[in-house]
């Protein structure tokens, strides 16, 4: 049976993300068990994060993006992509923080439950930097 | 008339098409994209190699665990991950002198009580990576009926039991599944790298249909059209349509099929990669050991089995069990009696359940056959038939038909109907969270 989407704070399509005055985006992973599986990826970047670049498997995976002007890239579509191989249950949570680290807004919060291992799925945005 | 209906059907053959084609109302742009590249995909096949349930890639023919937290490769050990607890209620008799004794007993794995004993939650992912070994362990105690002229006792016998998994392919950790995951690991990578390409070259080509920006204007006009959520959900579906207005010769939309068709192989690469090892995974060969006593009070007749046992999956919904054990049984004041035993099962999963539908979990017939032999003892010969039943999530109801060729210990002769319940708390506790 495929796996159920909730989405507590439902896509926007978009993150507008004041890069000058140094806001950054964190993204919080977290995960069910036992064995976690995704990919994050930009249409500019390639391959920004995944699940092989922590140490060791992990319940919750945070890591941050446009931090670094190396990453700050306008119209970029990030995709994160989450596989159920052996995790049927994923949270997925997007939010724009200052240049302190202080939560601004939440951007997105989409739970998946029930995923199956042939499954996967993602979730994608566009990033529009000021 | 003839040449209007041709035309007609055609006209209707098209905005079919067309309309397969567009968003639905609950799609942004992602979705709608990977719908569309599933679509062109399967369209090479025979058969779907995946579901276009809009976010959902789905296997048709794969077996799931609808149980929280865990899946189904997770599941496939020969018992129990964690726990589980089995109670034959009732013997259904042929005659009503021929009774069969009542048992009750509780499995745990070793890995089950270390979590408990650190107040670990079971998946906890470093836990489980952590702690593979104790998977391979279980433990089994319980209690079963005696009865005076075969147990030469009327107390309950305690049961004990102990089964070491030396080789499982199925665990995730296995040298077999942690390979199968980094090949996953770089398709799903292409897969997601190419999404993000894909959303972003469909995204521009859309914008320039519909706003024909120049280069002085362009990124100004091209943020405002994202920030609007014309590629979101649910603004997604009105932009196609206005885009598809605005690319009266087709050539857009041409280059959008194209671009999809493209995407379409990386995403068959990884899907089909995904099903092959699934499958492998979940059908691997497991190898293991079990040791079991019955013990008895008094003159009681003790017994003691060593068993070897292989599991293999046939197919997604097949499985195949094959065991041989050497069973003793101490006699107090007789003779001992030694046999060799070969047994084997053929598990079929008849119905895959799911947690909203009537049947919570799948429904699973099983043939099995056993043949016994030994000192002092006439050859025995049984069959068995069995269907489970599942209630809800962590509670299933076998029911039994079996045959024997002449009566043993806890066994009557000629044939039987036997219902028993089995209790795996952990996946009640599971559900109820």
């Amino acid at each position: 049976m495929p796996f159920t989407t909730t989405p507590h704070i439902p896509n926007p399509g978009f993150a507008q993300v004041a890069v000058s005055a140094g806001e950054f985006l964190v993204f919080v992973l977290d995960a069910g068990g036992p064995v976690p599986n995704f990919t994050q990826a930009g249409s500019v970047s390639g391959i920004i994060m995944n699940e092989s670049r922590f140490p060791g498997v992990q319940a919750r995976y945070v890591w941050n993006y446009l931090r670094s002007s190396t990453d700050q890239h306008n119209f970029e579509v990030i995709v994160t992509g989450v596989q159920f191989l052996a995790n049927a249950d994923y949270r997925l949570r997007i939010a724009k923080s200052d240049g302190s680290g202080t939560t601004l807004t939440d951007v997105m919060d989409i739970e998946w439950t029930g995923g199956s291992p042939s499954e996967f799925t993602s979730e994608g945005f566009t990033v529009v930097l000021r | 008339m003839k040449h209007h209906t041709k035309i007609s059907v055609v006209a209707l053959l098209a905005c079919a098409s067309l309309r397969a084609q567009a968003p639905t109302a609950s799609e942004d742009i992602h979705a709608w994209l990977m719908r569309r590249a599933a679509a062109i995909l399967n369209g090479r096949y025979d058969q779907p190699v995946i579901l276009e349930n809009g976010r959902g890639f789905a296997n048709q023919n794969e077996s799931t665990s609808s149980e929280g937290g865990s899946t189904s490769l997770v599941d496939q050990s020969s018992t129990s991950d964690f726990a589980s607890l089995a109670l034959n209620l009732a013997g259904l008799r042929q005659s009503e002198t021929a009774t069969a004794p009542k048992s009750g007993s509780v499995t745990v794995t070793a890995y089950s009580i270390l979590a408990a004993a650190k107040g670990k939650r079971l998946l906890d992912p470093l836990f489980y990576q952590q702690n593979t070994g104790w998977r391979r362990v279980s433990f089994t105690i319980g209690t079963e009926e005696s009865k005076l002229d075969e147990h030469l006792t009327d107390k309950p016998a305690t049961n004990l039991g102990m089964k070491f998994v030396f080789k499982n392919d199925r665990d995730v950790y296995s040298g077999k599944a942690l390979t199968a995951m980094n090949e996953l690991r770089a398709t799903f990578g292409s897969v997601i790298v190419g999404q993000a390409s894909l959303s972003d070259r469909i995204q521009r080509i859309v914008f320039e249909t519909l706003q024909r920006p120049t280069s002085a204007d362009y990124d100004k006009l091209y943020a405002a059209f994202i920030v609007s959520k014309a590629f979101a959900n649910p603004g997604w579906a009105a932009t196609w349509t206005a885009f598809v207005g605005a690319d009266t010769n087709g050539r857009a939309r041409d280059e959008i099929e194209t671009l999809l068709s493209n995407f379409s192989r990386p995403l068959e690469r990884h899907t089909v990669l995904l099903r092959e090892k699934v499958h492998e995974l979940q059908q691997a060969p497991q190898w293991a050991i079990a040791l079991s006593s019955k013990q008895r009070e008094e003159n009681g007749v003790d017994e003691y089995r060593a068993e070897l046992i292989f599991d293999k999956g046939l197919s997604t919904r097949a499985n195949w069990s094959l065991n041989g054990s050497f069973d003793f049984r101490d006699f107090q004041t007789t003779r001992d009696t030694r046999a060799g035993r070969l047994a084997t099962e053929f598990q079929f999963r008849l119905y895959e359940g799911s947690s909203t539908g009537l049947m919570p979990g799948s429904v699973v017939l099983s043939g099995s056959g056993e043949h016994k032999a030994g000192n002092g003892m006439k050859p025995i010969t049984r069959g068995q038939a069995k269907l489970v039943i599942p209630i809800m999530s962590g509670v299933s109801v076998p029911l039994a038909w079996s045959y024997a060729s002449r009566a043993d210990v806890n066994v009557l002769p000629g044939s039987q109907l036997r219902l028993s319940i089995v209790i795996d708390p952990v996946r009640l506790a599971l559900r109820s969270q």
